[in-house]
């Protein structure tokens, strides 16, 4: 049992881990002429998608190519998930060393507004060797909020050596559509711990006596912000009161494979519905007096409705991109033969965190 | 158990294709080019040919437009040249005007026999003429594509 808890927990946090690494926001920089794994970085920049809703009819893409300040510079507006960045491909070949000020990069919204992004305390200035290149990606507001632009220009602050006022990068993105898609933000994986109450039961499956209490793991994956698919088990254990003499230390367990529908009423804010097909059956550690005939392992269908509240924004603006969740809501599963056939309804109350 | 997490940690790393090149983004005298949307996953085989796509933005940064004639650009294997297609994005022409200031994007795609060459590697170089200038992209063909 220790191994198998184990291997979940760095099941988990590998998994975490790589979500982390796919995030950081300056990704890496290299001198031209030397073996660095450049395109590997842009493969894994674009993994994060050009947002439409900015892209030209002649390029299909935001991209935004400038020679300012004597660098050259790429610009694109990219987004994930979760949330929007502006990728910046900066080569120097202007002959200095310079030095790229992403502490005071300044977003001009609608013309009239100004933003600064959400950067971790990790974020620091960049210098750039003549002839090398940077690739970065600076987190935008979150998407409820980006949605609303129709123009933003971006500043990036650049200082070259032996000068003391700085030079300003300056691009303009204008918006061309929206895509509903584009603006939502979501958790693409969820781990939830669910633990609770039983509350009633009707049925053959009464006969097994009460059981006290359920706890079980349920893991959602979502491919989109509404729709998503999982696997949960649920021990209900200690029956109490059985007339087939079952032990406190029996229990029924179930696993299912279920649907998942989420609906925001706010971006921290869900409802969710987890219906579900699976199985269940009888454990008992005590040897019991008269079990009966039934099967211990039987067909079955539940549902979940948990109400979900994250403790912090879907989006924030900042490297982190795992986030934690409370929830609470009822489990009402049915069985259709053996010893726990009839229903059981119990309560909920669920801690998870998703990314 | 730590090997096990080490394992999965390794097979997440695992997936990424090989490199074939570099970031580019340059400025010729009159314009700045960039191939950010290469691709080094994407290059296939078809029936006995590798077939490359090689995606590059383009801007005009002179004062004056430019005509553009795309039609002769090759990619060179081992001092041999082939001819290579590149189109614009939108437009799907390979002769145009390019006003100041404008960017555009053309795609690339060349068909390489297999059989014309030994397993081995090959620094190929992509050559797009832009106006009286010629882009020049470095694109590493390695020893396995051509099993």
């Amino acid at each position: 049992m220790r191994r198998i808890f184990a291997f979940i927990f760095c099941f988990l946090f590998s998994l975490s881990a790589l979500a982390q690494n796919l995030d950081s926001v300056v990704i890496v920089g290299g001198a031209i002429g030397t073996i660095v794994s450049s395109q590997y970085a842009i493969y894994q920049s674009l993994v994060k998608r050009e947002l439409k809703g900015w892209s030209t009819q002649e390029t299909g893409t935001s991209v935004k190519l400038e020679n300012q300040c004597g660098i050259e510079t790429e610009f694109h507006l990219i987004g994930d998930y979760k949330r929007n960045y502006i990728m910046v491909g900066i080569s120097n070949n202007s002959g200095e060393q310079v030095s790229l000020n992403f502490r005071k990069v300044k977003f001009v919204v609608n013309n009239s507004s100004h933003r600064y992004p959400g950067y971790s305390y990790q974020v620091t200035d960049e210098l750039v060797n003549n002839g090398w290149w940077v690739l970065a990606s600076i987190p935008l507001p979150n998407k409820e909020e980006f949605a609303t632009y129709n123009d933003l220009k971006v500043e990036i602050p650049v200082i070259r050596s032996g000068k003391k006022k700085p030079c300003h990068i300056v691009t303009e993105f204008k918006r061309t559509g929206h895509y509903p898609k584009e603006e939502e933000s979501y958790n693409v994986f969820e781990f939830m711990l669910d633990l609770g109450p039983s509350i009633a039961q009707s049925g053959k499956v009464r006969d097994l006596g009460v059981p006290n209490f359920i706890w079980g793991m349920n893991f959602n994956w979502y491919y989109s912000a509404k729709h998503g698919a999982g696997m949960a088990f649920q021990w209900e254990d200690g029956f109490n009161d059985s007339p087939y003499g079952y032990s406190s230390y029996g229990s029924i367990f179930s696993g299912d494979f279920h649907y998942t529908h989420r609906t925001f009423f706010k971006p921290k804010v869900s409802l969710n519905f987890e219906p579900g097909i699976g199985f269940q059956g009888v454990y008992s550690n005590y040897s019991c007096n008269s079990c009966g005939t039934g099967t211990n392992s039987t067909f079955m269908v539940d549902y979940r409705l948990m109400l979900q509240y994250a403790f912090a924004d879907l989006n924030i603006a900042d490297t982190s991109v795992m986030n934690y969740f409370m929830g609470a809501g009822i489990v009402h599963q049915y069985g259709f033969s053996g010893e726990t056939e009839g229903s059981r309804l119990g309560l909920l109350f669920r801690l998870g965190f998703g990314f | 158990m730590k090997l096990l997490c080490l394992l999965f940690l390794a097979s997440c790393s695992t997936y990424f294709p090989p490199i074939r090149g570099q970031y580019t983004l340059t400025t010729l005298k009159h314009f700045m080019i960039s191939n950010m949307y290469v691709n080094p996953s994407n290059l296939r085989e078809q029936n006995g040919f590798l077939i490359i796509n090689y995606d590059v933005i383009v801007k005009n940064v002179d004062k004056e437009s430019h005509d553009i004639d795309v039609e002769k650009s090759v990619i060179e294997i081992s001092e041999r040249s082939f001819p290579m297609e590149c189109k614009r994005y939108h437009e799907h022409d390979e002769k145009f005007s390019m006003a100041s200031g404008a960017q555009t994007r053309l795609i690339c795609l060349a068909r390489i026999r297999k059989s014309d060459f030994a397993i081995s590697d090959y620094e190929s170089i992509l050559e797009i003429p832009l106006d009286k200038e010629i882009a020049k992209f470095v694109y590493l063909l390695r020893a396995e594509d051509f099993k």
